[in-house]
């Protein structure tokens, strides 16, 4: 309590501090893998009771419990959402994904006649969604808010990702700069704009060794596989031996079964290895776009993730995830999310106590609140 | 009962340390700076470990209040007592963890017989017609990838249509269920059944057939597929697989999803063994009707399984079959 009494009055006697208000202050996670595990276990047994229904509120709880244990300069974040509310947004989806599935019914044109009506839809939800979750979160009593336009996610969200998907992702890092920027640059902390700016350069490289470290990862991959391969048949021969009548290429039901397990084995493999990669690509562009970041009011922001160690932490999480039955999620999460923490960086400006929030009209004309749909989301 | 904490007025970040009190039932809040006035309290955040508990105002600031167990007590004075029940589950000890954990796995293990009970359960709001587009659109898209046109006599065509229209003569199905013949070099000697028909046989298996018995014998294994929607049973397990899977590990890392389609595809393998054994006794039923021996059936299973040697003897968990001995076994025993 007198720490944080402290840090207040600091703040109010502005200018006086000098160097310790401007270097960088780390985000400190107090949250640990006990706490949220009480957590996650009667958020999974209320959902699964609930066939599902709770899953709203077990969100809520993991966010507020994520958030309000996460801390800057002594205060803390939360998240104000009701579990109404993203349960009425969730209802919506699953309706609209009826209808789309319902469309297949009838015939594969009528689904692609559904998905055309609903593309248009998309960047509106993901505004919708990021709005919501913006104004959820709270840091000293300002909150978040989104001002993305329509055709803006459009670009980000529809055509960037196609651009760099045509030209065999050589436009990636250009779609991914364009869309962590535009993230940032449409969020504003109460009246305070926030700001961004990144040379494309540094996303390249990013891209780069991320592709350099896919191509050894795949080296390795298939010389493991073709040896493991090697050794298999030497202790399994398959008795081709003479007498059948079948046409060749006959499937027997055990070789069927060792050929799936192959493929099980390679798309899991890939899968593995997309993640390891995917997640170095993100850690290195992340540092960048928040190193461009600022804050109206003279904060400045600083990411120091390592590629390797959160493309380690993904893969690991998401392979004791699985040989632990899902047990190991509560320490998988809080793991992930204490790194993120640990490697974000914040430096203050002379006066955080200055802030004001936007006043946000009650019964907006575009009747707002009843579409708050959450979940649909993308940026850092 | 009082709490400390800090107090944020409406729309600014300014964090004026300050205490809550209960003077006369009415919550009180007393900044440090000396002022001091009675507040309207609007809504109380749920607790939840290591959280800040949030009191809201009706004017729309906010008190934070640093230590729970002074929160509660002072809110339990006022007669806010929601918020409490589920952190209380929560924070339970180590112990609770333990029979936490057990109960999970059981639940897990029960799966095994609850999600193929649902599906059971759940095939009744599958509309015959709806299953039968299913297998037509299935059997659509497989003709361009593994089907070519049948190369057999147009004799030996009419000889095999007419032991499968015995068969479903004989065995009264509620529904009309179509045999087509295929020739196939990616599926060798087979025979396959999709759901609500067709029923697909390869010009291999029927070369191979040493005798019209054993052929009535597969047709009829297959029918009975067709007959207890087989296939559209595993499809709705697999999706009630999928959704649990789903919500268990939901959003705990990325990717989860797709990993998991990987092993909830070779659980549902072990499944297929019992449907293989209830097509088998089906079919023996339906060759008995018609007259034929359903030794002939057993011979031919163990036929066609010379040409994969010793390893189809045993049952494995990758097969969808059993082991072809098991199979003659129970085949015996009919």
């Amino acid at each position: 309590m007198t720490y944080m009494v402290d840090f207040v009055q600091r703040m109010e006697g502005a200018g006086e501090g000098g160097e310790s208000a401007t270097a960088f202050r780390q985000i400190e996670f107090r949250g640990d893998t006990k706490q949220y595990f009480g957590i996650w276990i009667v958020n999974l047994i209320l959902t699964l009771v609930t066939l599902g229904v709770w899953s709203a509120w077990a969100k809520v709880r993991k966010t507020r419990y994520l958030y309000g244990n996460t801390r800057l300069d002594g205060h803390s974040f939360d998240y104000l959402a009701k579990g109404w509310t993203l349960l009425k947004g969730r209802l919506i989806v699953v309706a609209l994904i009826g209808l789309y599935a319902l469309a297949g019914l009838l015939s594969p044109y009528a689904q692609i006649a559904m998905a055309l009506l609903f593309l248009p839809l998309y960047p509106w939800i993901i505004n919708r969604s990021l709005s919501f979750s913006g104004r959820m979160t709270v840091y000293r009593n300002i909150r978040f808010h989104w001002s993305g336009t329509y055709w803006g996610t459009f670009k980000v969200t529809i055509l960037w990702p196609l651009a760099a998907a045509s030209t065999l992702w050589g436009l990636l890092p250009m779609a991914t700069r364009a869309s962590q920027l535009y993230f940032i640059r449409n969020y504003s902390y109460g009246t305070a704009r926030f700001s961004a700016e990144a040379a494309l350069g540094a996303y390249y490289r990013a891209f780069l060794m991320a592709l350099m470290l896919g191509f050894g990862l795949s080296m390795a991959i298939m010389f493991v596989a073709v040896a493991g391969m090697g050794v298999v048949a030497a202790v399994f021969p398959l008795s081709g031996g003479g007498g059948q009548v079948a046409a060749e290429g006959g499937f027997s039901p055990t070789m069927t079964g060792g050929i799936l397990a192959g493929v099980a084995g390679v798309y899991l493999v890939s899968i593995l290895a997309f993640l390891f990669v995917s997640s170095f690509y993100h850690a290195l562009t992340r540092n960048e776009t928040i190193a461009g970041a600022a804050l109206e009011g003279g904060f400045r922001f600083k990411s120091t993730l390592s590629g390797f160690r959160l493309a380690w932490i993904s893969l690991s999480n998401l392979v004791a995830i699985l040989f632990t039955l899902g047990m190991a999620t509560p320490w998988a999460t809080i793991r992930l999310w204490r790194y993120l923490c640990d490697n974000f960086w914040v430096a203050m400006g002379p006066d955080s106590a200055s802030f004001v929030d936007k006043q946000v009209a009650a019964g907006s004309a575009f009747g707002e609140e009843f579409a708050d749909i959450e979940g649909f989301e993308f940026g850092l | 009962m009082s709490a400390s904490g800090v107090y944020y007025g409406a729309s600014v970040s300014k964090a004026q340390p300050a205490r809550l009190d209960v003077v006369g039932g009415c919550p009180r809040l007393k900044i440090d700076d000396g002022t001091e006035r009675n507040v309207v309290i609007a809504s109380v955040s749920e607790r939840i470990a290591g959280v800040p508990r949030r009191i809201t105002l009706d004017d729309g600031g906010a008190f934070l209040a640093e230590n729970a167990a002074e929160a509660d007590a002072l809110l339990l004075e006022l007669g806010h007592v929601q918020g409490e029940r589920i952190h209380r589950f929560e924070s339970v000890g180590r112990r609770w963890a333990v029979v936490a954990v057990i109960l999970i796995v059981a639940a897990a293990v029960s799966l095994r017989w609850v999600v193929p009970a649902l599906a059971e359960a759940a095939i009744v709001l599958v509309p015959y017609p709806a299953e039968q587009r299913i297998g037509y659109r299935a059997y659509a898209s497989a003709t361009s990838l593994i089907f070519e046109e049948s190369k057999i006599s147009e004799e030996r065509f009419r000889q095999v249509m007419n032991l499968a229209d015995e068969l479903l003569l004989v065995g009264e199905p509620e529904h009309r269920i179509q045999v087509v013949i295929h020739d196939s070099p990616k599926l060798g000697a087979n025979a396959l059944a999709f759901p609500g028909g067709p029923i697909v046989l390869t010009d291999a298996l029927i070369e191979l057939a040493p005798d019209d018995d054993a052929l009535r014998g597969v047709i009829a294994h297959e029918i009975a597929h067709v007959e207890r929607r087989h296939s559209m049973k595993r499809l709705l397990r697999m999706t009630g697989w999928a959704v649990i899977a789903g919500a268990v590990f939901g959003d705990a890392s990325s990717l989860i999803e797709e990993v998991i389609a990987v092993p909830s595809i070779l659980v549902d393998f072990a499944y297929s063994r019992a449907f293989e054994a209830e097509a088998d006794a089906r079919a023996v039923e339906l060759m008995r009707l018609a007259g034929a021996d359903p030794e002939a059936f057993a011979r031919f299973l163990h036929l066609l399984t010379e040409k994969c040697g010793e390893y189809c003897d045993k049952t494995n968990w990758l097969s969808t079959h059993p082991g072809t001995a098991d199979r003659v076994q129970a085949l015996k025993l009919m």
